[in-house]
C-alpha cells in the first residue's frame, strides 16, 4: 500500500507541475528549449501561449521574437517577417530585441537571395547601442552576404567604405572588419578565385592600427601566415611567423603556437628535421602547460611516424604518456599510430601492447576503446592467438552505449573468431542467433553488416571467415537476372514508322519496360572519369516527369532487330531547342554468356549520332560492329510519344555463334541504359557490368525458317568470298604489284579448294538441315574470313623465305 | 551449420571440383586424340605432352583447357628480327601425363655460317628468357576492356612469371592468391576478394613480393595446357644472319624433347619511331606513371636505397619496352617538393637513357593554382619553373620539356591556365595538356604545343598540325585490357597511320588496386605491369605494347628507305619505294594480322636496301 501511495503522490505532483508550468517564464523557456531541439511545433505552441500569458509589453515582444525565430526555422518566412516587423515597429521593444529582429529579417532575405535588402537591415544594427558581440555578428553577416552573392569585388569595395567609418562605441570595429573580410577572401568556397593577397593586406592593416593588444597582433600574423600556407607559399608563411616571434609581450604559449605553425610549414615541405627543430624549441619554453607540451610531443611523434622511425617515435610517445596533464586525444592518436607502425613492421606483439595502452588512457572514449580493441583483436588474429582476439572483442562488448548495429557487428566478429579456429559450427550458431534476434533489420543493413565483418577478417587474412561472411550476405541478395524472349518473325518491321505501326509493338507481350533507376553516384563517377566514351555530359536532374522507356526485339532471316521506344514528355521543347536536354541510349550485348568480348554503342536521340565500341581486336574469330550499310544500322525518329529508335545487326556478324543452332550458346547478355536529365535508368546493372545485365533468350525458329537463314548466310559468305578472292587475285597475280611466286604456290591452290566448295551451292536448296549446318561450320568461316586466310598464307610464305636462303 | 546446408555445401564443392576436372578431361581427350595421330617421326611422339608453336601476340585468349586453333604441333620456332630488338615467341605444352618437375632451358644461339665463312658469332643464353604465361582470374571484362566488372570472373592469360607459384590460382573457387615472402615464412594473400570486403590496397613498396630472376621448374597436369613465353634480346652489334639454338625440355629428370630456335637477324637496327606524316619528326612514346622517388619515398617511409633500386628497375623496364620518353610527375613549387629529390630523379632518368623531350616534370597550370594577381606566389611559381628548366638543362643536357597542364581541364580551368602558359612560353617552356580536339582547338589551341587526346583519328591530328603542334593519344583504351594484339594495334600502327605524334597512355601501373582486379565496380587496375618491391612483373599486354612501337619503328625504316629510293631517281628504286608507300597507306591497320604486316614491312625493307645498296 505504501508503494501505491508513493506512486499516487508522484503522479499528482508531476501532473500539477505541468499545470503550474504554464506561466509565462516557463512557457518561454520551453519554447526556447524546443527551438534548440528543433521541435518546432512544440516551440511555436509554447511561444504563442507565452505571448498570450505575457504580463508586460516587454514579455510580449520577447515572445514575438521567439515566434519569429521558430517560424523562420519552419520555413514560414512571410509569417516570420510579419512578426519581426511587429518588433521593429513597436516602441516598447528593447534595442537588443530590435537588433535581433533586424538580424532575423536579414537572415530570411539572405535565404531569398535578396542580399541588398539584407545588408540594409544589418547596417542598421551598426548604429544601435547594443553589445559589441551583436554588432560583430551583424558585421560578419553583412560581409558574408558578398560571399553568398559570389561578389568578392563588392566585398572589397564595401570593406574600403566601411574602413572609413568611425565607430567610437565599437572599440574593435576595424579589427573585426579586417579579420572577417580577410577570412572570407582566403577561404572562399571557390578556391580558384580566393584572394589571398587582399586578405593579407587586410590583416596587415590590423598590424598598423593604433593601440591593439599583442594578442590581436599575434592573431593577425597567424592569419597572414595561414593565408600563405593556404596558397602554398610556405617560406613566406615562415617569414610572417618569424615576424610574429618578435612581437612584444608574447606569452610562452603564444610563442609555442608560432613555433608549431612554423613546424607545419616544414612538414609541408617534407622537411621533418627542421619541423622537429622548431617543435623542440617550443618544448623548451617555460611555463607551458602539460596540454601544450603534449600537443608538441604529439607533433614530434607524428614526424617520426612519417619517417618510419619506430624507435624515436616510441621514445616520444613514452614521453607524452608521462605527462599527466597532456591532452588524452594526443595520447590516443599517437598510440594508435605507433601501434600501426609496429604492425607495418610485423611486430604484432608490440602492436597489441601499444593498442592496449589506449585503454589505460584516462579519458579514452567509447570509440577510442572500440578502435583499440578492434586493432588488438586483428593483430592477435595475425599472431594466431585467437582466444585473445576473442577476449578483446568480448571486452569491447562490455563498453557502454554501443548501438544495436555495433553490437550486431561485434557478435559477427566474435562468431568469426570461431571460424578462424575452424569451429564453424559455433560460428554458424552465433550467426543464426544474430539473424534471429535482429529480424527487424532491413536486408540491406544485414548484408552490409556481414560485409563489414568480412572486411575485419580481411585485415587479419582469415580468408575462410571472410568467405563465410560473403556467402552469408549473398544468401540475402537478389541474384536473378531479367530475361527477354527474342522471337522469330518472317519479316521484321522496317524503320521506325514500320515498328510504330507493327503488331509486334501492339502486342504487349513483346514489350519490355522493366527498367529501374541507375545508381546515380557511381554512374556520375564513371561519366566523369570515362573520357573515351562519347556520352553526354551529366546534367542536373530535372524535376519533370520522366518518360517511359521500353524495348522490343525480334529476329528474321537477315538478323537481329531491336526497337526502343523512349517516351519524352518534353519532346516539343527539345525539338524546338535543337535537341538540348535530350536523352541518349547506351546499349551493350555479348553474343553468349561466357564470351571474353562484348559490344557497346551510344545513340544520341536528338541528333541520331551513333558511336560504336568493340571490346576486342578484329581477327578471324571476332567480327567488329561497324556503323556502315550492311552492318550495324540504327535509325532514330520523333514519334508522337517521344523517340523511336531501331537497331539492326545482321547475322553475318555472328555466323559462328548463331544462338538458335545446337552447340552454340542460346542465351546472350544484354543491357541498356537511358541517360536522361529527368533520371537515368537501366534494364540491368551498370555500364560494362556484364554479370548484372539481363539475358536474351532466342526462340527456336521453325525448321524451314532456320534452314532459310543458313542458306541466306551461306550465299552471303560465298559472295563475300568471291569479292575478296577477285581482289586478291588481281593484286597478287600481278607481277608489278603482287608476288607471283606466292600467288602460284600458296594462294592459288587455296582458291581452287575454296572455289570447289562453292560449286556445291547449285544444289543448296535441296540440302537438308544437317548439311547446311556442317557447311556453315566448315566452309563458311573460310569464305567469310578469306582476307585473314590470305594473311596467314603470306606469313607462312615470308617466314619460310627468310630461312630458305632466297 | 545444419545438415542440409552442409550436404548442400559439400555437393556444391564436389560439383565445382568435378566441373573443373571435366573441363580438363575433355581437353585431355583431345590431346590424346591429337597425340594418337602424330606421325611416327614426330618429335613429340613419345613425350608426355604435345608442343604447339603459337603466335605470341595473338588476340586469341589461350586457356588451359583449349587447344590453340592457330597452333602447329612442331619443334621449330622461327623468329625474324632486327639488331637490338626484343623478339617474342611462344609455345604451348599440352600434357597428357603428369610432369611434376619440368625444366625448360634455352641454349645460346650460334650463327650459321655461309659457305666459306668462319665467324663464331653467338647470342648468349642469358639473352634468351623463358617465362610461364600465368592464367588467372580477372573480371568479366578483362580481355578487352578497362572497365570494372567484378560480377563475372574469367580466366585470362596475363602475367609473365619465372616462378609460376608466385600466384596461386584456385580453379574451383575462382580465386587468386599472391605469395608474399616474409622472412619467417611465405604467405599467400587473397587478391581476388570482391569490392565489398577489399579495396585492393597493397603496399608494394614494402611487402616482400618478388619473382624469381630465372625460370623455375613448372608442374604439368594431364589435360591442362601451359603456355611459355620466349623473349630474345638481340644485341645491337650482332652480325646479321641465321642463328640457331634450342630449348631443352626435361620432364622429371628425363629428356622430353627440344624445340629448335631459328632466328634470322636482319642487317639493320631499328631507329627510334618517327611519325607517318613526316619521317623526320619523332613519334613519342611515354606513359603516365607514379614511378618517382617522391612516391617511393613517401610510401616506404623514406628508405632511399630501396626507392632508388625500385625506380631504376622500373625505368629500365620502361626503356626496354619502347618507352623512349619519360613522363615525370610534375612539381608545382619547389618549396613543397624537395629540389634535391627532383634532381636525383632526373639523374636516374638520364642514366636510364630516355630521349628528349621530358614530359610533365613541372606544372603548367600555375596561373590556375596561383592567380597572377597574387603576385608574390605567382612570381615564385615562375621562378621555380625557370629553375626547373635550368635543372633539366643541367642534368639532361637539353631544355626540351613539356610542362603539364591541369588533367582533363574544363573550360573554366583552361581559361585560367592561359596567362601562365603565356608566361611560361616567354621562359622557353612548352605546354602539354590533356585535351579534346573539338573543345580545346578553337579555345586554347594556339597555346597547347602538345595535346594528349582520347582520340585516334586523322581529322584530329590534321587540326593540330596546322599549328605545328603535336598530338598524342590516351584512353582508347586506357591500359588494363590484357589482349596483347589490341594493345599492340591501338598503341602502334593505328596511331601511327592516324598521323599522331605519339602515345601517352594512362598508365604503367595502378596506384590504388594493384593486384586485385575485382576491388572496384568502376575500373579494373590500369596495369601494364605489376609492381613488386624492387621492380615489376611483365604482362603479355606490355609485350604487345613493345611490339606495337616496334611496328612503328619498322614502318619508320620502311618510309625512310622508300623516301631515299624515291630520291635516287633510279626508276626501279623509285617505283619500289612508291609501291612500299602505297602498300603502307592501303594497309588496314585496324584489322590486319599485325605479324603478317610486320613480315611484309621486312620484305619491302630488304628489297629497298638491296636496291639502294645499303650496307650492314
Amino acid at each position: 500500500m505504501k508503494q501505491l501511495g508513493r506512486y499516487l503522490f508522484w503522479g499528482w505532483f508531476l501532473t500539477s507541475s505541468w499545470v503550474f508550468a504554464q506561466n509565462y517564464q516557463q512557457l518561454i523557456r520551453s519554447a526556447e528549449i524546443n527551438l534548440r531541439k528543433k521541435e518546432y511545433s512544440g516551440a511555436k505552441e509554447a511561444a504563442h501561449q507565452a505571448r498570450e500569458k505575457a504580463q508586460t509589453e516587454e514579455e510580449k515582444q520577447a515572445a514575438t521574437l521567439v515566434i519569429a525565430k521558430v517560424l523562420t526555422e519552419m520555413g514560414q518566412k512571410e509569417e516570420a517577417k510579419k512578426e519581426y516587423q511587429k518588433i521593429l515597429q513597436s516602441s516598447i521593444s528593447t534595442v537588443s530585441q530590435q537588433a535581433e529582429a533586424l538580424m532575423g529579417l536579414a537572415k530570411i532575405l539572405r535565404e531569398e537571395r535578396r542580399y541588398e535588402s539584407a545588408r540594409e537591415y544589418l547596417a542598421r544594427i551598426f548604429s544601435l547601442t547594443v553589445d559589441e558581440k551583436i554588432k560583430n555578428k551583424a558585421l560578419t553577416d553583412f560581409l558574408f552576404t558578398w560571399s553568398e552573392s559570389e561578389n568578392l569585388a563588392g566585398l572589397k569595395e564595401a570593406v574600403e567604405n566601411l574602413s572609413q567609418r568611425k565607430q567610437a562605441d565599437w572599440p574593435n570595429y576595424q579589427v573585426h572588419l579586417f579579420t572577417e573580410a580577410g577570412r572570407i577572401l582566403s577561404s572562399y568556397r571557390d578556391w580558384t578565385v580566393r584572394d589571398y593577397k587582399t586578405s593579407r593586406r587586410y590583416y596587415r592593416q590590423i598590424l598598423s592600427l593604433p593601440g591593439v593588444s599583442s594578442e590581436v597582433l599575434l592573431n593577425a600574423w597567424l592569419a597572414i601566415a595561414g593565408s600563405y600556407v593556404a596558397e602554398g607559399h610556405l617560406p613566406a608563411a615562415r617569414k610572417a611567423l618569424s615576424e610574429a616571434l618578435h612581437l612584444k609581450e608574447l606569452q610562452p604559449l603564444h610563442k609555442a603556437t608560432i613555433l608549431r605553425e612554423m613546424a607545419k610549414t616544414f612538414t609541408g615541405e617534407n622537411d621533418y628535421q627542421s619541423a622537429r627543430e622548431a617543435l623542440f624549441r617550443a618544448l623548451q619554453l617555460e611555463r607551458l602547460t602539460d596540454g601544450t607540451k603534449g600537443n608538441i610531443l604529439a607533433e614530434i611523434a607524428n614526424s617520426f611516424y612519417k619517417e618510419g622511425n619506430l624507435e624515436k617515435m616510441a621514445e616520444t610517445v613514452a614521453q607524452l604518456l608521462k605527462l599527466s596533464g597532456a591532452n588524452d586525444r594526443d595520447k590516443i592518436n599517437q598510440l594508435l599510430l605507433l601501434g600501426n607502425l609496429h604492425w607495418e613492421k610485423k611486430d604484432y606483439q608490440a602492436a597489441a601492447q601499444t593498442y592496449g595502452q589506449v585503454l589505460q588512457v584516462r579519458n579514452a572514449g567509447k570509440n577510442d576503446k572500440q578502435e583499440a580493441y578492434n586493432r588488438m583483436a586483428q593483430v592477435y588474429l595475425l599472431m594466431r592467438e585467437i582466444a585473445k582476439a576473442r577476449a578483446c572483442l568480448e571486452e569491447m562488448g562490455k563498453l557502454p552505449d554501443l548501438t544495436e548495429e555495433q553490437k550486431i557487428l561485434l557478435s559477427l566478429k566474435i562468431a568469426g573468431t570461431y571460424g578462424a579456429e575452424d569451429n564453424w559450427q559455433e560460428m554458424e550458431k552465433i550467426i543464426k542467433g544474430v539473424e534471429k534476434e535482429n529480424k527487424q533489420l532491413l536486408t540491406a543493413q544485414l548484408i552490409e553488416t556481414f560485409w563489414k565483418a568480412g572486411q575485419f577478417f580481411m585485415n587479419s587474412r582469415d580468408y575462410p571467415v571472410v568467405e563465410a561472411f560473403l556467402k552469408r550476405a549473398n544468401w540475402f541478395r537478389a541474384s536473378s537476372l531479367k530475361e527477354y524472349l527474342c522471337r522469330f518473325v518472317p519479316q521484321a518491321p522496317v524503320g521506325v514508322g514500320g515498328w510504330v505501326q507493327s503488331e509486334l509493338v501492339k502486342d504487349k507481350k513483346n514489350r519490355e519496360a522493366r527498367f529501374y533507376n541507375y545508381d546515380i553516384k557511381s554512374a556520375a563517377l564513371l561519366l566523369a572519369t570515362d573520357v573515351s566514351a562519347q556520352r553526354p555530359f551529366p546534367e542536373e536532374p530535372t524535376k519533370e516527369k520522366r518518360g517511359e522507356t521500353a524495348f522490343y526485339m525480334c529476329y528474321d532471316r537477315q538478323g537481329w532487330h531491336i526497337y526502343v521506344q523512349s517516351d519524352e514528355p518534353r519532346i516539343e521543347q527539345i525539338t524546338l531547342e535543337n535537341g538540348r536536354g535530350a536523352s541518349s541510349l547506351e546499349m551493350f550485348f555479348m553474343p553468349g554468356e561466357n564470351k571474353e568480348y562484348y559490344y557497346q554503342w551510344i545513340i544520341k536521340l536528338a541528333t541520331g549520332e551513333v558511336n560504336v565500341y568493340n571490346y576486342h581486336s578484329p581477327h578471324r574469330y571476332f567480327h567488329p560492329l561497324e556503323n556502315t550499310p550492311g552492318n550495324f544500322q540504327t535509325q532514330t525518329a520523333v514519334i508522337p510519344t517521344g523517340w523511336g529508335t531501331t537497331i539492326f545487326i545482321p547475322w553475318e556478324c555472328f555466323y559462328d555463334c548463331l544462338p538458335f543452332l545446337s552447340g552454340n550458346e542460346t542465351t546472350w547478355r544484354f543491357s541498356m541504359q537511358r541517360w536522361d536529365p529527368a533520371g537515368n535508368i537501366t534494364w540491368g546493372g551498370r555500364v560494362h557490368e556484364t554479370g548484372r545485365w539481363g539475358l536474351i533468350r532466342w526462340e527456336i525458329p521453325p525448321e524451314q525458317e532456320k534452314q532459310n537463314i543458313l542458306r541466306y548466310l551461306i550465299r552471303k559468305a560465298w559472295y563475300k568470298y568471291q569479292a575478296s578472292r577477285d581482289a586478291a587475285v588481281d593484286y597478287w597475280s600481278c607481277s608489278e604489284r603482287g608476288d607471283k611466286e606466292f600467288y602460284q604456290h600458296y594462294l592459288q591452290p587455296e582458291i581452287t579448294r575454296l572455289d570447289l566448295s562453292g560449286q556445291q551451292l547449285t544444289e543448296i536448296d535441296t540440302w537438308p538441315g544437317e548439311k547446311l549446318e556442317s557447311f556453315l561450320k566448315e566452309i563458311v568461316p573460310k569464305w567469310m574470313e578469306f582476307t585473314y586466310q590470305i594473311e596467314g598464307l603470306r606469313k607462312e610464305y615470308l617466314s619460310k623465305k627468310h630461312f630458305s636462303g632466297k | 551449420m545444419g545438415k542440409k546446408a552442409l550436404y548442400g555445401l559439400l555437393t556444391l564443392l564436389l560439383a565445382r571440383c568435378l566441373l573443373a576436372q571435366v573441363r580438363f578431361d575433355l581437353n585431355l581427350k583431345k590431346i590424346q586424340e591429337e597425340a594418337s595421330q602424330l606421325a611416327p617421326c614426330s618429335p613429340w611422339k613419345n613425350q608426355p605432352f604435345l608442343c604447339y608453336l603459337i603466335p605470341a601476340l595473338s588476340p586469341i585468349r589461350r586457356l588451359p583447357d583449349a587447344l590453340p586453333s592457330d597452333g602447329i604441333i612442331d619443334n621449330k620456332l622461327w623468329l625474324v628480327g632486327a639488331k637490338g630488338e626484343f623478339l617474342t615467341g611462344s609455345f604451348l605444352l599440352a600434357p597428357w601425363k603428369e610432369v611434376r618437375q619440368l625444366e625448360v632451358k634455352a641454349s645460346s644461339l650460334t650463327r650459321k655460317n655461309e659457305p666459306g665463312e668462319k665467324t663464331n658469332q653467338i647470342i648468349p643464353a642469358q639473352n634468351v628468357d623463358i617465362r610461364v604465361v600465368k592464367v588467372w582470374w580477372q573480371t568479366g571484362t578483362g580481355w578487352g576492356s578497362y572497365f570494372g566488372d567484378p560480377t563475372r570472373r574469367q580466366l585470362i592469360p596475363e602475367l609473365l612469371l619465372h616462378d609460376e607459384n608466385l600466384i596461386k590460382v584456385d580453379l574451383e573457387k575462382k580465386e587468386n592468391y599472391l605469395r608474399v615472402d616474409y622472412p619467417k615464412a611465405s604467405q599467400y594473400v587473397w587478391i581476388s576478394a570482391p569490392p565489398e570486403v577489399d579495396d585492393g590496397k597493397f603496399n608494394h613498396h614494402q611487402e616482400p613480393v618478388e619473382d624469381s630472376p630465372h625460370l623455375l621448374s613448372v608442374k604439368l597436369q594431364p589435360g591442362e595446357n601451359k603456355q611459355f613465353w620466349l623473349t630474345i634480346k638481340v644485341p645491337e652489334k650482332t652480325v646479321s644472319g641465321i642463328y640457331e639454338g634450342k630449348i631443352n625440355l626435361v620432364a622429371d629428370s628425363l629428356p622430353a624433347g627440344t624445340i629448335a630456335i631459328q632466328l634470322k637477324v636482319l642487317p639493320f637496327c631499328l631507329p627510334e619511331p618517327r611519325t607517318y606524316y613526316d619521317v623526320k619528326k619523332p613519334f613519342y612514346s611515354f606513359m603516365y606513371n607514379h614511378c618517382s622517388l617522391f612516391t617511393h619515398l613517401a610510401e616506404n617511409h623514406g628508405n632511399r636505397p630501396l626507392a632508388e633500386q625500385k625506380l631504376r628497375s622500373e625505368l629500365k623496364n620502361m626503356r626496354e619496352h619502347n618507352l623512349f620518353q619519360y613522363l615525370q610527375r610534375s612539381v608545382r613549387l619547389f618549396n613543397t617538393q624537395n629540389k634535391e629529390i627532383f634532381v636525383r630523379n632526373l639523374e636516374l632518368v638520364k642514366e636510364a637513357g630516355f630521349s628528349p623531350p621530358l614530359f610533365d616534370a613541372f606544372v603548367s597550370s600555375g596561373s590556375f593554382w596561383f592567380p597572377p594577381e597574387q603576385t608574390e606566389i605567382y612570381q615564385q611559381y615562375l621562378k621555380d619553373a625557370s629553375e626547373a628548366l635550368r635543372l633539366i638543362k643541367k642534368i639532361l643536357g637539353h631544355r626540351e620539356v613539356y610542362f603539364f597542364g591541369f588533367d582533363e581541364p574544363g573550360r573554366k580551368i583552361l581559361l585560367a591556365e592561359r596567362q601562365g602558359w603565356k608566361d611560361l612560353e616567354v621562359l622557353g617552356a612548352r605546354i602539354f595538356s590533356t585535351a579534346r580536339t573539338t573543345s580545346h582547338f578553337p579555345l586554347v589551341g594556339y597555346a597547347e604545343h602538345f595535346v594528349n587526346c582520347p582520340e585516334n583519328k586523322r581529322e584530329s591530328a590534321e587540326k593540330w598540325h596546322i599549328l605545328g603542334h603535336k598530338i598524342a593519344s590516351y584512353a582508347v583504351p586506357h591500359t588494363g585490357p590484357e589482349n596483347p594484339d589490341l594493345v599492340r594495334r591501338m598503341h602502334g600502327l593505328v596511331l601511327y597511320k592516324a598521323n599522331f605524334d605519339g602515345t601517352g597512355n594512362y598508365k604503367y601501373y595502378d596506384q590504388h588496386k594493384i593486384w586485385n582486379d575485382f576491388a572496384s565496380y568502376q575500373f579494373r587496375g590500369f596495369n601494364m605491369v605489376y609492381p613488386t618491391r624492387t621492380g615489376v612483373i611483365d604482362t603479355i599486354q606490355w609485350e604487345g605494347f613493345r611490339a606495337g612501337i616496334d611496328d612503328i619503328r619498322y614502318a619508320t625504316v620502311l618510309k625512310t628507305l622508300a623516301e631515299k629510293a624515291i630520291a635516287s631517281e633510279r626508276v626501279e628504286a623509285v617505283y619500289t619505294g612508291k609501291k612500299a608507300l602505297i602498300w603502307l597507306e592501303m594497309l588496314d591497320e585496324a584489322k590486319t594480322d599485325l605479324d603478317a604486316a610486320r613480315l611484309e614491312m621486312v620484305e619491302y625493307i630488304l628489297r629497298l636496301r638491296k636496291l639502294l645498296g645499303e650496307k650492314e
